[in-house]
C-alpha cells in the first residue's frame, strides 16, 4: 500500500473515531447510531490484506473501548473479526457480483463482530451484554452503507471490481 | 493498482496474513488478563485520561451541533429563553420556601436529639458524554476531583437517582447510570415500605431483586433509595413499580427525559462504630434507682455520646443541595 493510502486510512481511522465519539452527545445516547469502525472495516477489505488497515482497525477499536468503556480489546476485535470476513468475501469478487460481496462483507461482518463482542465480553468476565441496542446500530449501519461506500471505496477499485 | 497488485497477482502473502491473525490473537490475549483486577486498576489511569479526551471531543461536537441545528432559528430560540426565565424565576421563590424549611427541620432535628444524615457539599455538573455501548451504560459530567466529586457520590436530577459515580478524574467524572447490568442499589417502596436491591436491566430499566415482601408491593407506587448501604441519601426517588410476568420492573424516572444537568452528592456521614466507646467501660451499669427518671442522676460521669462525623453549619447553600432539597 503506497504512502497516500496509508495517510487516507489514518484520516478515515480519525474520522470514524469523530463519528463515534459525536455520537456520545448528552441526548443521542438513546438512539440509533451508525457503527463507523465497521464501514472502515467492510470497505478497507476492498484493497485486499493489509497490516496497515488491520493496524488503524485495532487503534479505532481501542479508542472506542476507552470511550465506551468495554473491556480493552473488545471492539479492536470485533473490527478485526468484520475485516476477515469482509476480506474473503471480496476475495470472492470476482468472479462474484460485486454487490453480493459487499451484501456478505457488510452483514457476514456484523454477525461476525457481535458474536466477536460477545465473547469478548464473556473472556474478560463482563456482567452483561446489551444486544438490543448494538443490533439497532448495526442495522442503522447497513443502511447507510450504500453511501458511504462512495467515500470509503476508491472509484478505481470499485471500476476494477465491476 | 499498486495497493493491490499482488493480491491480484495471486501471491500468497503469509506474513501478513500471520500478522493480522496474529493481532486477533493478542486481543484476546489482552482481554483475557483483564480479569485480573490489578491489571483493571491500572487500566483505570488511562481511561481516566480518556473520560477527558472524549469530553473534550463531545462537548466540541455538540457545539457542531448546536451550531448548524440552530441556525436560523431565533424567534424559537428567543421563546423557550423567556419561558426559562420565568422558571427560573418561579424556582427562586420554591428555592427560599426551601431553604426556610431546611433550617426548621434542622431546628426540628435538634430539639429531638435526633441523629439525621447529614450531607455534605453537593457538586452541580453538565453531562458532556452519555454512553450506551454493549458492555456498559454510563455518562460523564464536567466535575472531578478537582471540583470536590470522589467516588461512589450519587448523581441525581430533578426526576431522582441517575446513578453513582464510578471513576474521578481531574476534571471529569464517569457515572455508572442504573441501567446498568452492574448497578446495585438497595431500594424500597414508599407505600409498602418494602425493601430490595435494584438491579440495573438493559432491557427494561431496572427490576427488583430480592424483595423482602413482594405480596406488599403497590403497583405504580413510588420507590426510593432506603440509604442501606450507607453510599447514598435516603428517599431519593428511582422510579415506579410494574409486574410484568410475575417479577417487578421499575420504571425508571430517569428515563422520562433528557440528563443534562445533575447533582454529584456525596454519600451520607454516618458516625463510624468503631468510633464509639465501649458499654461499661466509662459508666457503671444500669441500676434500679438509675432507670427511673424521677431519681437523681447518678454520681458517675455518663459516656460520651455517639455523635456523628461533624458536618459543616446549615447553609442556604447546603439546604438546598441536601438531603431536605431532595424530598
Amino acid at each position: 500500500m503506497s504512502v497516500p493510502w496509508r495517510l487516507w486510512i489514518v484520516v478515515q481511522t480519525a474520522l470514524a473515531w469523530y463519528i463515534t465519539a459525536f455520537g456520545l452527545q448528552p441526548g443521542l445516547g438513546g438512539l440509533w447510531w451508525p457503527v463507523a469502525g465497521l464501514w472502515a472495516a467492510v470497505a478497507w477489505a476492498s484493497f485486499g490484506l493489509s497490516v496497515w488497515a488491520a493496524g488503524s482497525l485495532i487503534v479505532l477499536g481501542v479508542l472506542i473501548d476507552f470511550m465506551t468503556e468495554a473491556p480493552i480489546g473488545a471492539w479492536p476485535l470485533a473490527l478485526l473479526s468484520a475485516y476477515g470476513v469482509a476480506l474473503v468475501a471480496w476475495d470472492r469478487s470476482p468472479p462474484m457480483p460485486m454487490i453480493a460481496a459487499e451484501l456478505v462483507a457488510v452483514f457476514g461482518g456484523m454477525v461476525a463482530a457481535g458474536l466477536a463482542l460477545a465473547a469478548a465480553g464473556s473472556v474478560a468476565g463482563q456482567t452483561g451484554f446489551s444486544r438490543d441496542g448494538l443490533l439497532y446500530d448495526f442495522l442503522l449501519t447497513a443502511a447507510l452503507y450504500p453511501a458511504v461506500r462512495f467515500i470509503l471505496i476508491p472509484a478505481s477499485i470499485r471500476g476494477a471490481r465491476r | 493498482m499498486a495497493w493491490y497488485g499482488r493480491r491480484r497477482s495471486g501471491e500468497p502473502r503469509v506474513g501478513a496474513r500471520a500478522a493480522v491473525v496474529g493481532l486477533g490473537l493478542a486481543m484476546i490475549g489482552v482481554l483475557a488478563i483483564q480479569t485480573s483486577s490489578t491489571v483493571r486498576q491500572g487500566i483505570d489511569i488511562p481511561r481516566r485520561s480518556m473520560d477527558g479526551a472524549t469530553a473534550s471531543v463531545a462537548r466540541f461536537s455538540s457545539g457542531v451541533a448546536g451550531w448548524s441545528i440552530g441556525f436560523g432559528r431565533d424567534k424559537e430560540s428567543a421563546a423557550r429563553i423567556a419561558e426559562l426565565e420565568a422558571e427560573v424565576r418561579d424556582l427562586m421563590r420554591w428555592k427560599d420556601l426551601s431553604e426556610t424549611m431546611a433550617i426548621r427541620m434542622e431546628r426540628y432535628e435538634r430539639l429531638l436529639d435526633l441523629v439525621g444524615e447529614t450531607q455534605g457539599q453537593a457538586v452541580m455538573a453538565r453531562v458532556v458524554v452519555e454512553s450506551d455501548g454493549p458492555f456498559e451504560a454510563s455518562l460523564i459530567a464536567n466535575a472531578g476531583a478537582a471540583n470536590g466529586v470522589r467516588e461512589g457520590f450519587a448523581a441525581i436530577n430533578e426526576r431522582g437517582l441517575v446513578g453513582r459515580v464510578q471513576r474521578v478524574g481531574e476534571y471529569t467524572s464517569r457515572i455508572l447510570l442504573v441501567t446498568d447490568f452492574d448497578s446495585r442499589i438497595p431500594v424500597m417502596g414508599s407505600v409498602s415500605q418494602d425493601r430490595a436491591l435494584l438491579v440495573g436491566d438493559r432491557a427494561f430499566g431496572a427490576r427488583l431483586l430480592e424483595p423482602e415482601t413482594p405480596e406488599k408491593i403497590v403497583a405504580g407506587e413510588m420507590w426510593v433509595t432506603s440509604g442501606d448501604d450507607g453510599q447514598t441519601a435516603q428517599g431519593i426517588p428511582v422510579g415506579r413499580a410494574r409486574l410484568v410476568e410475575g417479577a417487578w420492573r421499575v420504571d425508571l424516572a430517569l428515563t422520562q427525559g433528557v440528563i443534562d444537568f445533575i447533582r454529584l452528592s456525596p454519600p451520607p456521614d454516618f458516625a463510624k462504630p468503631e468510633l464509639a466507646p465501649t458499654l461499661g467501660e466509662a459508666a457503671s451499669p444500669n441500676t434500679d434507682r438509675s432507670l427511673v427518671s424521677s431519681a437523681p442522676p447518678p454520681t458517675t460521669t455518663s459516656p460520651p455520646r455517639a455523635t456523628p462525623a461533624p458536618a459543616a453549619a446549615p447553609t442556604p447553600g447546603r439546604a438546598t443541595g441536601g438531603q431536605g432539597g431532595e424530598r
